[in-house]
């Protein structure tokens, strides 16, 4: 199969979207299918032109200007020249299927470009989060308020907005969700998300079916940990971004609360990850024995880490869609601590593989960590860790994707 | 004695002297001299800047239509302004001239308006000529103050309208000014302007267009993206029968690259008019439909947006079934999904002309009149389908006397309902019209205010003039300006 993968990121290091399209690009190529690929280029992109590809079949294009009036969403200012371009491009690659993955930086008009450069080939869209109905960076939290997000709303977009320092009025949010409404019901053939919360919420704003469909799974490394290593399990870890949506400063204030009022049993944070918080964890860490920052990671060294801790945290303060790091700590083999709210919890059976955070808050984070703690937990660990498995392994992951590009070419067929 | 008060009086003038500098210097730091003037050519001496004094300055003039708009500043109620050999006093009361006050200017300069301040006066260059370059003069006992050369480049005729009729921030008796303003702006520009241009055009696909989606555009581009994703949404041949005119009225827009961009990007036959001056809503729409080819036309504010782009045909059907039908718009929401339109309704308020509200505004949609298709006195001119011959030759297009997109749509149901032609709502076809972001680009709320009770005072005598040469009968839309 000819697969044309459509993605602002492509890397294991631009976060949850680049690690699902690098790993299914991987995936799909490993599996004998020819896979081309549109990412966004860096700005001092190394050809005259508009795009280069210097990585094979990937087809770096141009940053494009940001527009003032849609920000980082909707449409960017392009050429006419620029879309015949790219679409002769589109067919010369003659692909069976285009996998879209976002528009983010690359502007909503990639979509008509791509769809009438092969107007045989479906195009399957892949929401990674809710950016398509959501102007709050996609995550469905209301900002002004801290719920989660019930439903699109122009006025209450707009006070969303406007708490998270973005202050658009009604009438940008009106046409940018409209612009995208009709964008995505128009040149998408098939929706799907990694996330059957994000999957529903979408489809009730956009109006069209969306279904569920894992990203590619992370390998399960050969070694597994030992569940006869001395007791007690109470090292915990957080793994990722150090943003404060990440949740990173919820997490210590929980492990805080907890050691101080558990000073018999207190429990340990190895933070690894790096981004904007990284400075104030590196002196929170300096301050407070019980937490240690280890600095950035490689992805592919993820698991291993992992499995040097009892319990990965995933503390975040949004629903999460399919979080790589809740993957890669099942395919570790370590538990996992993670609220269940949102996208979250889709992926763990509770008191399986997992514990169970009743809602996002440092109360309820320090009263989870207490029940890691609790004697019955200490002992079921071993089976826990034993249940903590990919909800899809890596192959069958690549076959429900691979269903999903056979049935929107047979529907778009027909 | 007297060479003491002699001195006193020196040194108490060369005081005020160097206030005056003072001021003058904040004044120009805070309104520099325009470019334009000296671009214009001027020789040393002549050109602006260069006869500056401190106690008065002309900022520019600017020819617009058949007037002259200039701008500054006296400290003196005795000074001129200078055209050719006429002297014309800045008086509120100076037959050639209309004045106004610059509370802006006054308040940075901290002058008494009573002494003529800050100042912006309309000439009328029918009283004295005035070709572009001419000089005109602020002179005071015998002497230049300021010159500022007469200029012509591209003027925003309604910016300048909005800042003359906002200029005096006094409601107090305003239709009795608009009296004496008459009609500088919208009665010169000419009905029909050869000016407008085909400035772009994709190409033409085999079978004409039936349907022609007209879009009077001042600067809300943004927008487009959205009525043209709505539009792609269509599924041949249904597109293929839809083209897009754009009647650009900002002229320092170059909208070209953009609309070949639309047009590449959705398919979407598409035709882009400009003018080299600003021409007003009704004008943009009226060669908007001159160019359109469709027998059908929908004329969308750039700040409407379909919901459903099957509603544009929807429309086209209601006029090819209904021969008894004029004009047919959709149900109009807000951006907060209220309803926005259901029809119009003139009201009457006390101390003001009559103005019109929309039925419905503001309530929730789901009393939205279950009837497919309501009928209506009045709608709204922001999303309207019409047949293209009956509004080009029956109804003689949109009336030109108002200032800005106000009262021409209620003059345009007047004319159609004259003629004994209904006037509907298609409940079934739901469009979001932004509230009122169009008269954004028009200054603060007094001036639109101001606006607006101008386009009311405009559409009255329209009526009147409408009524005195017999109802009924269709009156062509610059007469009833007149």
């Amino acid at each position: 199969m000819r697969v044309l993968l459509v993605t602002p990121y492509l890397s294991e290091r631009a976060g949850g979207v680049g690690v699902a399209c690098a790993r299914l690009l991987t995936a799909l190529t490993e599996a004998g299918h020819e896979v081309f690929a549109f990412t966004l280029g860096d700005s001092d992109l190394r050809s005259r032109g508009r795009y280069t590809s210097s990585e094979g079949n990937i087809i770096h294009l141009r940053p494009r200007p940001i527009d003032p009036y849609w920000g980082d969403f909707g449409t960017r200012s392009s050429e006419a020249i620029e879309v015949r371009q790219i679409r002769s491009i589109v067919a010369s690659i003659a692909p069976d299927v285009i996998h879209v993955h976002h528009l983010l930086g690359l502007g909503a008009e990639i979509l008509p470009t791509v769809a009438t450069g092969a107007p045989s080939a479906p195009i399957v869209y892949t929401h990674h989060d809710a950016w398509s109905v959501c102007l709050s960076d996609g995550r469905l939290v209301r900002r002004d308020s801290g719920q989660y997000c019930a439903e699109q709303n122009t006025v209450a977009c707009s006070r969303c907005n406007a708490a998270r320092g973005n202050p658009i009025d009604e009438r940008v949010v009106f046409s940018r969700n409209l612009l995208s409404k009709h964008l995505l019901t128009r040149f998408v053939h098939s929706h799907y998300s990694p996330s059957k919360y994000f999957a529903s919420r979408i489809a009730h704003d956009l109006g069209v079916r969306v279904d569920f469909l894992p990203n590619i799974s992370p390998p399960v490394p050969e070694a597994r940990p030992d569940g006869n290593l001395t007791l007690p399990r109470n090292r915990l870890g957080f793994f990722g971004q150090l943003t404060e949506s990440k949740g990173v400063l919820s997490l210590i204030a929980a492990v805080d609360r907890y050691n101080a009022g558990n000073p018999e049993r207190p429990v340990s944070l190895d933070i690894y990850g790096d981004g904007p918080l990284a400075e104030q964890i590196g002196e929170i860490a300096d301050s407070e024995p019980r937490v240690a920052y280890r600095g950035a990671y490689p992805a592919h060294r993820a698991s291993a880490l992992m499995q040097r801790v009892d319990w990965v945290c995933l503390p975040s303060l949004w629903p999460e869609v399919s979080p790589i790091v809740l993957h890669e700590a099942l395919a570790a083999g370590t538990p996992i601590i993670v609220s269940r709210a949102g996208g979250k919890q889709e992926h763990v059976a509770f008191d399986r593989n997992a514990i169970a955070v009743e809602d996002d808050s440092i109360e309820s984070w320090a009263d989870a960590i207490a029940g890691s703690q609790s004697p019955e937990r200490q002992s079921a660990w071993a089976d826990l860790s034993r249940q903590a498995q990919p909800l899809f392994s890596a192959e069958d992951s690549l076959r429900v994707t691979l269903d999903a590009y056979r049935s929107a070419i047979s529907a778009h067929r027909a | 004695m007297t060479r003491v008060l002699l001195k006193r009086v020196v040194r108490g003038l060369r005081r005020r002297s160097r206030l005056i500098d003072r001021l003058a210097t904040k004044y120009r730091r805070r309104f520099p001299a325009p470019r334009s003037a000296n671009e214009a050519g001027g020789s040393e001496g002549e050109g602006q800047g260069s006869i500056h004094d401190t106690r008065g300055v002309l900022e520019d003039a600017t020819a617009i239509d058949g007037w002259v708009l200039v701008r500054g500043w006296s400290v003196d109620p005795s000074s001129v302004l200078r055209v050719g050999d006429n002297d014309v006093r800045l008086s509120a009361d100076e037959p050639l001239q209309f004045w106004y006050r610059r509370d802006d200017v006054n308040t940075a300069l901290s002058l008494n308006p009573d002494t003529r301040g800050g100042f912006l006066v309309l000439l009328p260059t029918a009283a004295a000529p005035l070709p572009t370059h001419r000089p005109i003069d602020l002179v005071r006992r015998g002497a230049i103050l300021s010159r500022a050369l007469v200029t012509s480049g591209p003027v925003d005729t309604i910016d300048q309208a909005a800042l003359v009729l906002g200029a005096d921030p006094t409601l107090d008796n305003i239709e009795e000014r608009f009296e004496r303003l008459g009609t500088p702006f919208a009665d010169s520009r000419s009905q029909v302007d050869p000016a407008w241009h085909v400035q772009f055009s994709s190409p033409r696909p085999e079978k004409p267009p039936t349907l022609s989606i007209v879009i009077p555009l001042y600067g809300n581009e943004q927008y487009l993206s959205g009525q043209y994703a709505c539009l792609a949404t269509l599924d041949e041949p249904f597109r293929s029968a839809v083209e897009v005119v754009v009647a650009n009225d900002k002229p320092s827009s170059d909208l070209r690259s953009l609309l070949h961009l639309y047009a590449e990007l959705y398919g979407i036959t598409t035709t882009l008019i400009g003018c080299a001056t600003n021409q007003g809503f009704a004008r943009a729409v009226n060669a908007g439909v001159k160019h359109a080819v469709g027998r059908n036309v929908i004329m969308l504010n750039s700040d409407c947006f379909f919901h459903d782009a099957q509603g544009v045909f929807d429309l086209a059907a209601d006029l090819d079934l209904q021969p008894d039908l004029g004009t047919v718009a959709p149900l109009l929401l807000r951006e907060d999904g209220a309803i926005d339109h259901l029809g119009m309704e003139r009201v009457s308020l006390p101390g003001r002309p009559d103005c019109f509200v929309h039925t419905g505004a503001g309530l929730p949609l789901a009393l939205a009149p279950r009837e497919p298709l309501i009928r209506a006195r009045y709608v709204t001119g922001a999303c309207l389908a019409v047949r293209r011959d009956d509004f080009l030759h029956r109804f003689g297009g949109f009336p030109t006397f108002p200032l800005v997109g106000d009262f021409e749509d209620a003059a345009l149901s007047d004319v159609i309902a004259g003629m004994g032609l209904a006037l509907g709502v298609r409940t079934t076809v739901r469009a979001t019209h932004f509230v009122r972001s169009s008269f954004e680009h028009r200054g603060d709320a007094g001036a639109r205010d101001v606006l607006s009770r101008f386009n009311a005072w405009r559409y009255q005598r329209w009526l009147d003039r409408r009524e005195s040469e017999g109802s009924g009968e269709m009156l062509a839309p610059d007469r009833g300006a007149r």
